[in-house]
């Protein structure tokens, strides 16, 4: 498994699950996992729109993916982040996000951080 | 399993040095509401403020409404297995103080909590402007973590509701009404010609500050089951989430759940309404797909022919919408979903982050994306300087006369995705 990330507050302390950081728009964050599964052949394993925050809004965004056995790209998996990736370009023509408070931000970062903390405990890969 | 639901119209509510409820006014007193939350200590102050409908006011940020309830010579109480012992609610009689509720206003995250107008355009957008809101404007203590205040602010809410409802334990209902669903054999039997009509109810599951509670359990970890629907009445089912205002299910709407209270209006006439199938909408796609299967198998396991399927909140439970949608569909089984839709300002995007060619009817509760300006309020309750962080609100939303530019779905409940709100046409 792989959790792909621009929230700092997700953590090595959280999960042993491997954790790939990176300081990129949310945006990015669906652009490298859609080509993690292309690429890669990796398969979504949470939501791409998870916690139901506009993506004009939020700043941050956790997707967990695993390896596929397979070595073809798993289509459910593309088809749900380019519905992601469409509704990011919707919001984002509406309106971008604001030039939020850093303690905005950080509001932010614990509702994506509850969710994944939850997520891996559901899964069963919280430490 | 029967409930009589006794409603007591409210038409006054007066802060006082006793709290009762006589010739329809009820009485509070401040001091024995503070007690109640400050029992929690993560709340650093609390005090009560009451809006009525028609008054220049604007409430932010709101978190939750709730309706004071009791229940009526029983063991058991309302919101069973959080404010009171875990036993099943759903039968005899249930008191309920009709025309007011308690409205917890305070900021968890910065965002997602709602606004809520009295008088307006913006009061037209939301049913909360006709009742008497006994606001609990709430103030956590330092350095607390939003998930612990969002679960303090939530329980303060309940046990004040809890409390008001109780003051109308012994008085007389101006109006009862009565609720029954036969177990399921005897049910199918009672109507053998109408069709059997059940209802999918999809609760907010996604994670901290997005969580729905069944008798106090963390619904995300439940496979779906099946509930009478009566329970729900009972505060069986409680909103425990920050989505955003206006496609929240707050605890009101959970209380009067449109749906539960339509299929029963047709119960008998038209339809044999059978039962509640409730269900999660979590972050982990394997649980969607063990959910949706479960959702699909019971609906076929209770020889249904139709479903009505509600949702809560945008994005990821829009694919738990539409998997229920689909597999339903798969049986056999008729489906209706009910919804609301993000389709930009002019309405003509995709409205859904997620379709199929099986759903083919849709009630939509409204376009959350739709802008409106509300006018300056004479009086805050609460405090808007987090209107720029509200969803739907955006750079420049808070004028300098006070009057604010929003998305509606910054207001609470302004596009329900159980078609509690005022924009959903009715049939006759």
């Amino acid at each position: 498994m792989l959790i792909v990330t621009n929230n700092p507050m997700i953590t090595s302390d959280m999960t042993n699950v491997p954790i790939r950081f990176k300081e990129i728009e949310y945006v990015q964050v669906l652009s490298l996992v859609r080509a993690l599964i292309v690429d890669e052949k990796m398969i979504l394993v949470t939501h791409p729109l998870s916690g139901s925050i506009k993506p004009n809004e939020t700043k941050y965004k956790s997707i967990i993916l695993e390896e596929s056995k397979q070595r073809m790209i798993d289509l459910a998996s593309l088809e749900m982040i380019e519905s992601a990736q469409a509704v990011y370009d919707k919001f984002n023509e509406i309106h971008q996000r604001p030039n939020w408070s850093e303690k905005i931000l950080k509001d932010f970062a614990w509702i994506d951080f509850y969710i994944m903390q939850s997520t891996c405990q559901r899964i069963g890969i919280a430490l | 399993m029967k409930l009589e639901l006794g409603n007591i119209k409210i038409n006054e509510v007066v802060l006082s040095e006793f709290s009762n409820i006589a010739s329809n006014s009820l009485s509070i007193n401040e001091k024995e509401i503070q007690t109640i939350v400050l029992e929690d200590d993560r709340i650093e102050s609390c005090h009560i403020e009451i809006a009525n409908p028609g008054k220049s006011i604007r409430m932010t940020p709101v978190k939750d409404v709730i309706e004071p309830r009791c229940k009526v010579n029983s063991a058991s109480g309302v919101f069973p297995g959080v404010i009171n012992k875990v036993s099943l609610v759903g039968s005899g009689r249930t008191h309920v103080l009709k025309g007011c509720a308690v409205t917890t206003i305070g900021k968890i995250v910065g965002f997602q909590e709602g606004i809520i107008d009295m008088t307006g355009p913006g009061a037209e957008k939301t049913p909360f402007s006709e009742l008497i809101n006994i606001c609990l404007v709430l103030e956590p203590k330092e350095n607390l973590e939003p998930h612990s205040y969002e679960e303090a602010a939530r329980l303060a809410g309940l046990r004040v509701a809890d409390f008001l409802g109780r003051l109308g334990h012994d008085i007389e209902p101006d109006d009862i009404i009565t609720y029954e669903t036969l177990p399921i054999f005897e049910q199918v039997a009672q109507y053998p010609d109408l069709p059997k009509v059940g209802y999918v109810y999809m609760l907010q599951t996604q994670g901290l500050l997005h969580d729905t509670y069944v008798y106090g359990a963390d619904m995300k970890h439940v496979i779906p089951t099946i509930l009478y629907p009566t329970e729900v009445m009972d505060g069986a089912v409680l909103s425990g989430n920050c989505v955003s205002a206006c496609d929240k299910n707050t605890t009101y709407h959970h209380l009067n759940n449109p749906v539960i209270e339509d299929l029963y209006n047709k119960h008998g006439k038209e339809l044999n309404f059978v039962g509640v199938i409730i269900t999660n909408e979590t972050v982990y796609l394997a649980d969607k797909e063990r959910s949706s299967d479960m959702v699909a198998k019971l609906t076929d396991y209770l020889g249904l022919d139709g479903v009505i399927i509600t949702q809560e909140g945008f994005g990821n439970p829009d694919t738990d919408l539409i998997m229920n949608c689909k597999k339903v569909e798969e049986k056999g089984i008729k489906t209706v979903i009910v919804t609301d839709e993000y389709a930009g300002r002019d309405g003509a995007s995709q409205s859904l982050a997620d379709a199929d060619k099986l759903a083919t009817a849709v009630v939509t509760g409204g376009n959350a994306n739709e802008t409106i300006i509300l006018p300056p309020m004479e009086r805050l309750i609460g405090q808007t300087d987090y209107v720029n962080s509200i969803a739907g609100g955006f750079d420049g939303s808070l004028k300098e006369d006070g009057s604010i530019e929003v998305e509606i779905q910054a207001i609470t409940g302004a596009t329900n995705e159980m078609g509690f709100n005022k924009m959903s046409a009715k049939g006759n």
